[in-house]
């Protein structure tokens, strides 16, 4: 296989990595401040 | 006759659970009416979109019974005719019986009726597919086994599962994966017969998982009572 | 109640450097002989799969604890340890068809390591699927905790007999994804980006907990507003034997 197209599937790979990575994180931050906001209203 | 001042011994009480959870079944018969002819379709579908010659059949016939027997046998465990109120299910507790004993009562019928299950289905598997099964003796065994972890299994989910919402969809997803070793314990006693090898070693894994089952079923009854 | 805790942000700041850091010596190392550039690829599939089993483990450890101790905290370390866990195992096996594609010509292979991690997988979905059955906080806990002491008891049954399964049906030995002899400076930078991943493990699961625990109090919070329950001003009978 070509040395270019390895490169194609590496970045994929790493593309799928990243991406995984920094959308969990993301979801995580985000409920995190609506929770907060909504005890926040409740007290 | 037992005093009536003495509780009935755990296999006595066990005896009762299953009795009454086989009456149910009497009642509604869920399994074999309902849950065997779905079985049935099934194994009747498997062709329609794979291939119906003679080679093709021999060669998934055994396999696919398996499958199916693992996935909708499981719901011998979550019929719906076993589902009980929390009300039911207090009574349970409040009378005092032991949860052991009523998680292998309920285990008991369901074992029984898997094994109808499995020996309707096997037959209409052995006709549709054209099947030979070899090995007699390990067969018994096998399907023995599989009634067996498969309803310890079914009981112990539906245990966990307990009147939720979705408790019939959630306990096949949570037993499937479980089931692996004896879906290959099953497919591969038999591949060894076929092939002239011992298969006992395999039934062996299988007696072992059944036991550890029943180990931990019992174990846990107390636990899975409070939820 | 207004939570006492504020919100911590080294995590995201430890999980940004571990990232960033594993790709760079990732780019760094040297190709491998036989592999060349898609060797890269194994070091975020490697770390990937080492805490995927790792969280497994933590969440099975978890559920042991909570059972013993009934303490709340350990059900959520379990359930955080669970979702950040089918993160991992998700992207294990992508990861793996990503590079098992290239490498073998096929996306999926039904070797043991790979069927084992799919089992996973859906173990994994069926314990989070049943936390959604209930909002009673200690009956979620509850089942939850024996779902994953029956599950750590049957896993490695499964692993046992899927091991064998493969091992009748011999494999050819090209699928051995690791060359037999390894350069030392791939095996420094894969250790390296297990390190890493390992942090971003503890950092996420600093935050997904964090967020259970908020999320739990405002249940309580919405559920002690809904006023008082018929009943609840009838108290169990004094049995102290004072009168």
């Amino acid at each position: 296989m070509p040395i270019a197209e390895q490169w194609n599937w590496v970045i994929f790979a790493y593309g799928v990595t990243y991406f995984t990575l920094v959308v969990y994180g993301a979801s995580v931050a985000m409920r995190i401040t609506r929770v907060r906001k909504k005890l926040d209203s409740e007290s | 006759m037992s005093d009536s001042k003495t509780a009935p011994g755990f296999f006595r009480q066990s005896r009762i659970v299953a009795r009454r959870d086989l009456k149910r079944e009497s009642r509604h018969g869920e399994i074999l009416l309902v849950t065997l002819p779905f079985g049935g379709i099934a194994l009747l579908l498997v062709p329609l979109a794979i291939g119906t010659d003679t080679e093709t059949l021999h060669r998934i016939g055994p396999g696919m019974f398996w499958v199916i027997v693992m996935l909708f046998g499981v719901f011998g465990a979550v019929r719906q005719s076993n589902a009980e109120t929390s009300s039911q299910h207090d009574l349970v507790a409040l009378i005092g019986l032991d949860p052991a004993a009523v998680f292998i009562g309920q285990a008991t019928a369901t074992f029984l009726l898997l094994v109808v299950f499995e020996v309707v289905l096997g037959v209409a598997a052995i006709v549709m597919y054209d099947l030979t099964p070899v090995g007699w003796g390990v067969l018994v065994a096998v399907v023995l086994l599989v009634a067996v972890g498969l309803s310890l299994l079914g009981t112990l989910a539906a245990g966990i599962a307990s009147s939720s919402r979705s408790a019939t969809a959630l306990v096949p997803l949570l037993v499937a994966p479980m089931s692996v070793p004896l879906l290959l314990g099953a497919t591969q006693s038999h591949e060894a017969i076929r092939l002239g090898r011992s298969s006992l070693a395999w039934v062996l894994m299988m007696t072992i998982i059944v036991l550890l089952l029943a180990v931990v079923g019992v174990l846990s009854a107390r636990t899975i009572q409070e939820i | 109640m207004e939570s006492e805790q504020k919100t911590t942000v080294w995590p995201w700041i430890v999980m940004a450097i571990a990232g960033l850091q594993t790709f760079v010596a990732a780019m760094s190392v040297p190709p491998d002989a036989v592999q060349q550039e898609l060797s890269r690829i194994l070091y975020v599939h490697v770390p990937a799969a080492w805490l995927a089993y790792a969280a497994f483990l933590f969440t099975m450890f978890a559920s042991a604890m909570y059972l013993w101790r009934r303490d709340l905290k350990w059900d959520r370390r379990a359930m955080a340890s669970a979702e950040v866990g089918v993160m991992f195992t998700g992207l294990v096996l992508a990861l793996g068809m990503i590079w098992a594609k290239p490498t073998w010509g096929v996306w999926w292979t039904w070797d043991a390591r790979v069927t084992l991690t799919a089992i996973l997988f859906f173990v994994y979905l069926g314990y989070l699927a049943l936390r959604r059955t209930t909002d009673s906080l200690d009956v979620r806990a509850k089942r939850s905790a024996i779902f994953g002491i029956f599950a750590v008891v049957q896993i490695p049954v499964i692993h046992f007999s899927v091991v064998w399964w493969r091992g009748l049906h011999q494999a050819p030995s090209l699928l051995k994804p690791e060359s037999p002899e390894m350069d030392t400076a791939i095996v420094l930078t894969l250790l390296f980006a297990v390190a890493n991943f390992t942090a971003i493990y503890i950092a996420m699961m600093f935050k997904r907990v964090e967020l259970a625990r908020l999320e739990d109090e405002l249940l309580l919070a919405q559920q002690s507003h809904m006023g008082p329950v018929a009943g609840e001003g009838i108290a169990a009978p004094d049995l102290t034997g004072g009168s």
